[in-house]
C-alpha cells in the first residue's frame, strides 16, 4: 500500500484541528491564544493534543490549534512559489494561516471564537489543500517556460532590428526541371544517405559523441498546455511494472519535441499538383534560352518556302476581251518570277475584266483572295514554290470549270 | 555503465502483450516518411505490437526511460504519392519509451475494462498480461469478451503478422543481427535504433526508410552499452531467444486469438518447470 501523502494526512487531521474550546485563563488577562503561551506546557487547565508525523504536525492547545505541513518539493522554484502563495494567503487575513512553523512550509491556525466561522475555515483549508494536491507546479513551470520563450523571441526581434540593413538581391533563376524533380528533398527530414555511403562511413565518424542528438525546438501551443494540465490530474494506468514508482508524477511533453495539436487533422494526402496545374503555377512561358546557346549553323529553310528575289521584266499587256486568255495570261505570270505585289494588281485587273465579260463565274472571289495575299507579301520578292504550286492548281481548276462550255458555245454562235 | 544513469530498476520479468494501434498518434508526429524514394502520402495503419518478457526503467538527469524487450513488430499500411498501396513491417526486439510518452499513453481515455488494473484498453495503447489465471472465472469471461471485441478482431492482422514473423526460422535472431529498438527517447525520437550488424549489405532491406519513423540509426549497441552491463545484455538476449522459441512452437487458432494467451502461458509454465 502506498504511503499517505502529507496533504492526505493533513485532511484526516482536520477534525481534530477544530476541537478548540473556550478557556478561562487564570494566569493572563484577556483572550490569549494558548498555543502561543509560554506557560502552555505547564498549564493544567487546558487540554493538549500533539500528533507529529514528521511532515505533518498537529498541535491543539486549549482555545487554539496549529496544523503544520512540510512538502518535499524537489526544486528551488517550487519552494519559492509555495512561499509566495503562502505569504499572499497569510496577508489576505481571511484565511486561517499563520507564519509557517520552523521546519514546515505551511501552518494553519485557528482559535476559538474567531470572527470567521469554523465552517468557513474548514472550507478554506480544504480548498487550499486540494489546490496544492493538484500539482500546480506543472502549470507554473509551463507558464515560466512560455514566458522564457517570449522573452527570447523579444530579444531576437530587438537584435534583428539593430542589425545593419541588408539589401535584397534578385533570386537566382531556377531551372524548370529543378522545380519539380527533387520535391522529395524538401521533405527529407531524415534523408538517410544511400546504403553504400552508410557502410563506408558509418555512425562512428558522423554521429555525435553521445547518442543524444538535439531535436528541433518548438514551443507547444496553449491548447497542448491545457491538455497536459488536464492529463496531469488524471490517475495513471499501469502499463509497466517499472513505472509504478512514478505513479504520482507526470512528465510534461518537452517543448523540444514537437507534437501536433489535439484534434488537429493532418491532411490525409499530400497535394501534388497535376502537370497542368504545375504549369499554370510556373507560368505558361517557356524558359528562354540565351541566344549564345543556340548553335549557329547555316540558316535552314525548306526549299518550297524559300524566298526568292523577283526578276525585273516588262510584261506584255493583259488581254481584255477573252476571260480564258486572261486566265492563261495570269497562269504564265505566276509561272514567271515576277514581283508578288505587282502580280496582285494584275490579278485584280484580270478579275475586273472577267467580271465585265462573264455573267456568272465561280472563281472571282478566289482571285480576289489571291490578290490580297500577294499584296501583303514583302516587296521585291517573288512567289515561293509552295504558293506558286497552290495558285497554279487553283487557276487550272478555274480553267476546267464547266462554265467555259457554255461560254465557248455562246462565243461560237456570236462568231 | 554510464554515469548518466541516476537510477535503474533492474530487469523485471513480466510477460505481456503491448499494442500501440497508432504509433504516430501516440507520438503526435505529422511526418509520414518515405518509402522506396517516394513520398508517403497517407498512413492507414502504423501499429506497434510487442510480446515482451522483460522491462526496465532507467532514470537519467533528463527523465526516465522505459525499455521493453521481447518480440515486436512495427506494421504499416500506407499509400505513396503515386497511389500505390503498400504493406510493410519492421521486426523489433525492443521498445524505448520516454517518460513523457509513457505518461501521455497512461493517461489516455480508457475504452473498456475501466475497473481492471491489469488489462488496459485505452485510446492509445493496449496492455494484455499473458497470465490471467489469477482472475476469477467471471472476470476472465468478461475480459475475454472485451479483448475479442476490442483487440483480437480489430488488430487480428497485426497479431497474426507477429506470430507469422515469429515462426520464421531466421527471425528475431538477436545473436546475428543484434537489437532493433523503436525509440521515443527525446534524443532519438521516432527512430528505429539498430545494432552495427545492420551495416552489412545482407541486412540492407531492413534499414531502408519506411513510413512513419523518422529514420533508422546504428545506435542500438551504443545505447544499450550505456545503460546495461554485458551480463544484463546476455539476459536480455536469452529472454528474446526464449520468447522466440515459444512463439515458433505455439499453434494458435486464428479464429480464436484468445488461445494465443493460453498457449503462451502454457509454454511459459513448461519452461519454468524445466528450468
Amino acid at each position: 500500500m502506498n504511503e499517505m501523502t502529507p496533504i492526505e494526512r493533513a485532511k484526516l487531521l482536520l477534525d481534530k484541528f477544530f476541537t478548540t474550546r473556550s478557556t478561562t485563563c487564570i494566569q493572563f488577562v484577556g483572550e490569549r491564544a494558548c498555543i502561543t503561551c509560554e506557560k502552555r506546557d505547564s498549564c493544567k487547565t487546558i487540554e493538549k493534543k500533539l500528533e507529529d508525523y514528521g511532515n505533518v504536525k498537529l498541535l491543539v492547545a486549549g482555545n487554539s490549534a496549529m496544523l503544520s505541513i512540510s512538502f518535499s518539493l524537489k526544486i528551488d522554484i517550487e519552494q519559492f512559489m509555495l512561499e509566495k502563495i503562502v505569504n499572499s494567503l497569510e496577508r489576505a487575513q481571511e484565511y486561517p494561516l499563520m507564519k509557517a512553523e520552523e521546519g514546515f512550509d505551511l501552518t494553519f491556525y485557528t482559535k476559538y471564537g474567531q470572527a470567521v466561522s469554523q465552517e468557513q475555515q474548514f472550507i478554506a483549508i480544504t480548498k487550499i489543500l486540494d489546490f496544492l494536491s493538484e500539482s500546480p507546479w506543472i502549470e507554473m513551470k509551463m507558464l515560466i517556460n512560455k514566458w522564457i520563450t517570449e522573452v527570447i523571441e523579444k530579444l531576437n526581434v530587438q537584435i534583428r532590428r539593430d542589425l545593419p540593413k541588408v539589401t535584397l538581391t534578385t533570386a537566382p533563376k531556377v531551372e524548370r526541371s529543378k522545380i519539380f524533380a527533387p520535391k522529395s528533398e524538401a521533405l527529407t527530414e531524415p534523408s538517410s544517405p544511400p546504403l553504400k555511403e552508410r557502410i563506408a562511413e558509418p555512425t562512428t565518424t558522423s554521429p555525435p559523441p553521445d547518442f543524444r542528438e538535439p531535436v528541433t525546438k518548438t514551443e507547444p501551443s496553449d491548447v497542448i498546455y491545457q491538455e497536459f494540465i488536464r492529463r496531469a490530474k488524471i490517475p495513471k494506468q499501469s502499463f509497466f511494472l517499472t513505472a509504478e514508482e512514478r505513479k504520482n508524477e507526470f512528465a510534461i511533453w518537452p517543448p523540444s519535441v514537437k507534437r501536433k495539436e489535439f484534434g488537429e487533422r493532418v491532411p490525409s494526402t499530400i497535394e501534388i499538383p497535376s502537370v497542368t496545374e504545375a504549369t499554370k503555377k510556373v507560368g505558361p512561358e517557356k524558359p528562354t534560352i540565351p541566344e549564345s546557346y543556340i548553335p549557329k549553323g547555316e540558316k535552314f529553310e525548306l526549299r518550297i518556302f524559300e524566298k526568292k528575289p523577283a526578276e525585273e521584266r516588262t510584261l506584255s499587256p493583259m488581254p481584255t476581251d477573252d476571260p480564258f486568255k486572261i486566265l492563261n495570261y495570269l497562269e504564265q505570270l505566276v509561272k514567271s518570277n515576277y514581283e508578288m505585289r505587282k502580280m496582285a494588281d494584275l490579278f485584280d485587273e484580270g478579275r475586273e475584266e472577267i467580271e465585265k465579260t462573264m455573267f456568272y463565274t465561280d472563281f472571282l472571289s478566289e482571285m480576289s483572295k489571291i490578290a490580297d495575299m500577294l499584296r501583303k507579301a514583302d516587296p521585291e520578292l517573288t512567289l515561293n514554290k509552295f504558293n506558286r504550286e497552290n495558285i497554279l492548281k487553283k487557276i487550272s481548276n478555274w480553267k476546267s470549270s464547266p462554265i467555259w462550255k457554255s461560254f465557248f458555245r455562246k462565243k461560237k454562235e456570236e462568231e | 555503465m554510464s554515469g548518466l544513469v541516476l537510477k535503474k530498476s533492474g530487469l523485471v520479468p513480466t510477460t505481456k502483450i503491448l499494442i500501440i494501434p497508432r504509433w504516430n498518434d501516440l507520438l503526435g508526429t505529422t511526418f509520414k516518411g518515405f518509402y522506396a524514394n517516394r513520398i508517403v502520402s497517407k498512413i492507414h495503419l502504423d501499429s506497434v505490437i510487442m510480446l515482451s518478457n522483460l522491462e526496465c526503467a532507467i532514470t537519467e538527469k533528463t527523465g526516465t526511460s522505459y525499455f521493453l524487450f521481447g518480440l515486436g513488430l512495427y506494421f504499416l499500411k500506407f499509400e505513396l504519392d503515386n497511389g500505390s498501396y503498400i504493406l510493410d513491417q519492421r521486426e523489433l526486439n525492443g521498445l524505448l519509451m520516454a517518460d513523457f510518452v509513457y505518461d501521455y499513453m497512461a493517461t489516455a481515455k480508457q475504452i473498456t475494462l475501466t475497473n481492471d488494473d491489469d488489462v488496459i484498453i485505452n485510446e492509445l495503447a493496449i496492455k494484455i498480461p499473458i497470465d490471467l489465471s489469477k482472475k476469477t472465472e467471471t472476470q476472465q469471461t468478461f475480459i475475454k469478451g472485451a479483448l475479442m471485441r476490442n483487440v483480437f478482431i480489430p488488430y487480428k492482422e497485426v497479431i497474426l503478422r507477429l506470430l507469422e514473423q515469429g515462426k520464421k526460422q531466421d527471425s528475431y535472431s538477436v545473436d546475428q543481427t543484434g537489437y532493433k529498438i523503436l525509440s521515443s527517447h527525446p534524443n532519438n525520437f521516432n527512430r528505429i535504433l539498430v545494432s552495427d550488424a545492420f551495416k552489412t549489405v545482407k541486412h540492407s532491406d531492413y534499414i531502408q526508410p519506411t513510413a512513419g519513423v523518422s529514420n533508422i540509426q546504428f545506435l542500438a549497441d551504443k545505447l544499450l552499452e550505456e545503460f546495461f552491463s554485458s551480463q544484463e545484455l546476455q539476459i536480455i538476449k536469452q529472454s528474446i531467444k526464449s520468447l522466440k522459441g515459444i512463439v515458433a512452437k505455439v499453434k494458435v487458432d486464428t479464429n480464436y486469438l484468445f488461445s494465443l494467451l493460453e498457449m503462451i502461458r502454457a509454454e511459459l509454465q513448461v519452461k519454468e518447470v524445466i528450468t
